[in-house]
């Protein structure tokens, strides 16, 4: 129990603690501080969408061979740090895992921020992007269909979904902390906000006999489906012919990635969030240690994905295939290769042991390492498969421009914004679900 | 007429009291969620047959689509390429299942449900919070006062019938 919370703690005071912290008059300055960021990067990107629909993909650095460039990275990159949250939410619910009752909110809400994100890029990629609606198998009067044997369509249904069950999941796990919410409001216009997102969930033996059923049966879709959507993007660059890409090992290459990028996101977010929302007590050293646990393993995986993709290179022996991996280890993208291997594989065996597992500073740092060497993953792989194809009359570069970076940023704006925006209206830690584990221990 | 226990065990037992008395109009609320008593739920079911039906509608109108409605022919390739639309398939048979799942469990709760009589007590925040409240519409208020006030409750509070808020409440 001590290593699971802090003693003392009961369900009247958590309640009171976590709707204390949704419902106060006045955010506190650390809130500030990283709102207005996030809000100017978020206004920086929305002005690179602008001139992006006004000028068109030719503002980016992407063109011939290079025909994929931010768009893809961040897109994939996003997608993958959303997956963590839903392992974490989704695996270690259906394990019942009792570490994971105070970290699934905070995977959760992170997990429905970054599929935000990531869901702007393939539209903006589109080129035309107000065409956007093509990808919808409609009846069109043109009497054309969506070409369904493509991995990008697949994709598209797969954000589909995934997006919306994951809202669905986040929302249905939040109803009980929002009647929660609700009864300590003092305000009307919060008792009128909370009782409305609430709907009426009083707690009933009724309520919590169907929100038990359909909570644990959408945990059990969701860990499959979050499978599915990053094996899907995997095969987005599997299904192409380009060398690096024609892979069978790429869709579980991408949720090791996913699984890495995601917790690691957890990490620099619970972390910090410990500290300035007082959690110390229902966020405990153990749960940092299971993190960094989980962090280690996810790193041990991707390096494995690594080493399997340099053997299966030169094991298939396709000279496009070898000259493509010669150029990622000896060429000018070389140090974005050695840079993935060091935050990805090698940074993270420091969490190896056990007294750096436990502090936060280390554990934050690693993390933000592999979110940082996750991007450059990505864009690895995205460059440097396309800059030398199978002709080398074609090969090319590859120059990011300033728009590249500001709709980066602005994603990374978007993140933030409604991210704190969550932290700071909504119940942070499942309540509900603390009350049941603090029930059982009794 | 509302009643607040401290532990799910205490509020068992004065359900079951009550029961015994006649009063049979009794319902339990409680902050998490119960471990025992809790019959089971249809969802998953309904679930299933959801995400079987969206399935099975993905895949049928992908079959519709490139066979005949819009048939390509790419080097020859079958028409029936059914490999290739097992993803999207799959991705809405999930679709299906997750809203699916989510209507049903609004229509089983009977949610949303913004307004009910018991909510003029201040008891009911108890439910959200530590209290486990019983909620009951006895038929003989007497009989049920003498019966909750054996249960050992942490309060008790009786409502007048209509919309009034004035009530009568005491600390056992």
């Amino acid at each position: 129990m001590s290593a699971l919370l802090a003693p003392g703690v009961t369900a009247g005071s958590l309640t009171d603690h976590v709707s204390a912290l949704a419902l106060r008059r006045h955010a506190p300055r650390w809130w500030w501080m990283a709102f207005i960021p996030s809000l100017c990067l978020l206004g920086l990107g929305v002005l690179a969408v602008g001139w992006l629909f006004l000028a068109g993909v030719g503002i980016w650095g992407i063109d011939w061979p290079v025909a994929w460039g931010f768009a893809i990275i961040n897109y994939v990159w996003w997608i993958g740090i959303a997956s963590g949250g839903t392992f974490i939410s989704a695996f270690f619910f259906l394990m019942r895992v009792d570490w994971r009752t105070a970290l699934n909110r905070t995977a959760e809400s992170m997990m429905l921020c970054a599929a935000a994100s990531a869901a702007v890029f393939p539209i903006l990629h589109l080129g035309r992007p107000w065409l956007f609606y093509w990808l919808f198998p409609y009846p069109a009067t043109m009497r054309l269909w969506p070409q369904f044997r493509s991995p990008l369509l697949w994709d598209f249904f797969a954000i589909l979904t995934y997006v919306v069950s994951s809202l669905l999941f986040w929302y249905l796990g939040l109803i009980p902390d929002l009647a929660s919410v609700r009864d300590r409001a003092r305000r009307r216009w919060q008792q009128v906000f909370y009782g409305c997102l609430a709907l009426g969930f009083r707690g009933s033996v009724r309520e919590w006999r169907h929100y038990r059923a359909s909570y644990g049966v959408l945990a059990a879709i969701m860990a499959p489906l979050v499978v599915s959507v990053h094996s899907i993007v995997g095969l987005d660059f599997a299904g192409g012919q380009t060398p690096g890409w024609h892979s069978t090992q790429f869709p579980p290459f991408f949720v090791f990635g996913a699984a890495l990028s995601g917790l690691a996101m957890v990490v620099l977010i619970v972390v910090p969030l410990r500290a300035l929302m007082d959690l110390r007590r229902y966020i405990t050293p153990y749960h940092l240690d299971v993190l960094g646990k989980l962090l280690l393993t996810s790193a041990l995986l991707v390096g494995y994905a690594y080493l399997m993709d340099a053997f299966s290179t030169f094991y298939g022996a396709e000279s496009a295939d070898m000259t493509m991996f010669m150029d990622r280890v000896a060429g000018v993208y070389a140090p974005v290769y050695y840079s993935t291997l060091v935050l990805n594989v090698l940074a993270p065996l420091v969490l190896a042991a056990r007294r750096l597992r436990r502090q936060p500073a280390v554990l934050s740092l690693v993390a933000a390492g592999t979110i940082v060497g996750m991007w450059l993953e990505r864009y690895e792989i995205v460059v440097t498969s396309l800059h030398k194809t199978h002709l080398p009359s074609s090969w090319g570069g590859f120059t990011a421009t300033f728009w590249d970076w500001a709709t980066l940023a602005g994603s990374v704006g978007l993140f933030m914004t409604l991210l704190l925006l969550i932290l700071r209206f909504l119940p942070v830690i499942s309540v509900s679900e603390m009350r049941g584990l603090l029930e059982r221990r009794r | 007429m509302l009643a607040v226990f401290a532990d799910a065990g205490a509020q068992r037992r004065a359900e079951a009291a009550l029961r015994q008395a006649g009063i049979s109009d009794v319902a339990r609320h409680l902050p998490a969620e119960p471990r025992e008593g809790m019959e089971r739920s249809a969802i998953p079911l309904i679930v299933l047959v959801c995400g079987l039906l969206g399935a099975a509608a993905g895949f049928a109108m992908q079959v519709y689509a490139t066979v005949w409605s819009y048939p390509q022919n790419i080097g020859g390739r079958p028409l029936f390429s059914w490999p290739s639309y097992i993803p999207i398939a799959f991705e809405l048979g999930v679709l299906a299942a997750v809203a699916g799942g989510f209507v049903a469990f609004l229509i089983a709760a009977g949610l949303p449900l913004l307004y009910s009589p018991e909510d003029r007590s201040d008891l009911m925040r108890a439910a959200t919070r530590d209290g486990y409240v019983l909620v009951l519409r006895p038929g003989d208020r007497n009989l049920a006062w003498r019966v909750l006030r054996r249960q050992d409750p942490v309060m008790i509070e009786e409502l007048p019938e209509g919309a009034a808020r004035v009530s009568h409440r005491v600390h056992p």
